[in-house]
């Protein structure tokens, strides 16, 4: 699910269906109870009426909820209100929302145009806290690259970071409205500017905290093998 | 072809262990309605659009689902 986002605007039919429970599931009662009780419905269904307080998995730490620049107009011209494009992007034609809603109530743009199903399936909540997921700083004061953390480092690290998810985010959105407006030149001027912003971010943080691309190890040592995975309290 | 950038499209910070919803998850990658073949079909179906934007759609969205 490398970029589930993208595909989700896109192809709402492949959210997380009934059937795709159904199909792997090995059918535990209690899921099954949640199956009768609204197959329409989904997962939401299932969650509610079959497994109440079992779902835990959680996605905390932040989306971006700055937009890097400002997108083209035309991106947003000629939009159908109800597509899920819409639904990920509720402000007027022109600026990107200041902020996405990021709270479970709002859709996601994963969730887009699934009707009268405004809640992911799978965030319990979703924090719109500003501290990325930073578990690894306590206790852990000695990064593997060998620089000393120094407090406060941390929070420079995790913003850093976000810099990069955001612009990241901007050119995946940007890619894909040019596949099909390549001679938009207001949009192919937005894609340049977040393609410098992804370079220069990914840059700043890779001088100082690691690789992020294994193409960009710059060290004496493989660092791409001591740096923390992100699922071992990296990112 | 595939690579690989050291970080996460979006936070996850997993609270406590939760087989079952794992078993989900794992099912929603690799299952018959699962991210890898909907990324196997737009990858392969590109071969038979005759369009550019669309061979471009068809490969940047098989290529972000992946």
């Amino acid at each position: 699910m490398m970029a589930g986002m993208g595909c989700g605007m896109g192809c709402n039919s492949r959210t997380m269906t009934a059937s795709g429970i159904r199909g792997n599931m090995g059918m535990e009662a209690g899921m099954e109870a949640g199956m009768r009780a609204g197959m329409e419905a989904g997962l939401q269904a299932a969650l509610r009426a079959g497994v109440p307080g079992e779902m835990h998995v959680e996605f905390s730490g932040n989306m971006p909820d700055r937009m890097p620049g400002e997108m083209p107009r035309s991106m947003f011209a000629g939009m159908p209100a109800d597509s899920g494009m819409a639904n990920a992007t509720p402000a007027a034609p022109g600026n990107m929302p200041p902020s996405m809603p990021m709270n479970g109530a709002n859709a996601m743009p994963v969730n887009g145009g699934v009707s009268g199903n405004d809640v992911m399936p799978i965030n319990g909540s979703v924090a719109g806290s500003n501290a990325m997921p930073v578990n690894s700083a306590a206790g852990n004061n000695q990064m593997a690259g060998g620089c000393i953390m120094r407090p406060g480092m941390e929070r420079t690290k995790a913003a850093m970071m976000q810099q990069i998810n955001e612009a990241s985010f901007a050119m995946d959105d940007v890619l894909l409205f040019l596949d099909t407006h390549p001679e938009d030149t207001e949009a192919l001027n937005y894609y340049r500017s977040v393609v410098n912003m992804r370079k220069n971010a990914l840059d700043a943080y890779q001088r100082q905290f690691g690789p992020l691309l294994v193409d960009d190890v710059t060290s004496n040592t493989w660092d791409w093998v001591t740096e923390k995975w992100p699922w071992e309290g990296g990112y | 072809m595939w690579l690989y950038e050291k970080r996460l499209q979006y936070p996850v910070n997993i609270k406590e262990p939760n087989a079952k919803m794992a078993q989900f998850i794992m099912s929603q990658y690799g299952g018959p309605d699962g991210e890898m073949g909907a990324s196997m079909r737009y990858l392969s179906q590109r071969y038979a659009m005759p369009y550019g934007e669309q061979k471009a759609v068809l490969t940047d969205i098989g290529v972000s689902v992946l």
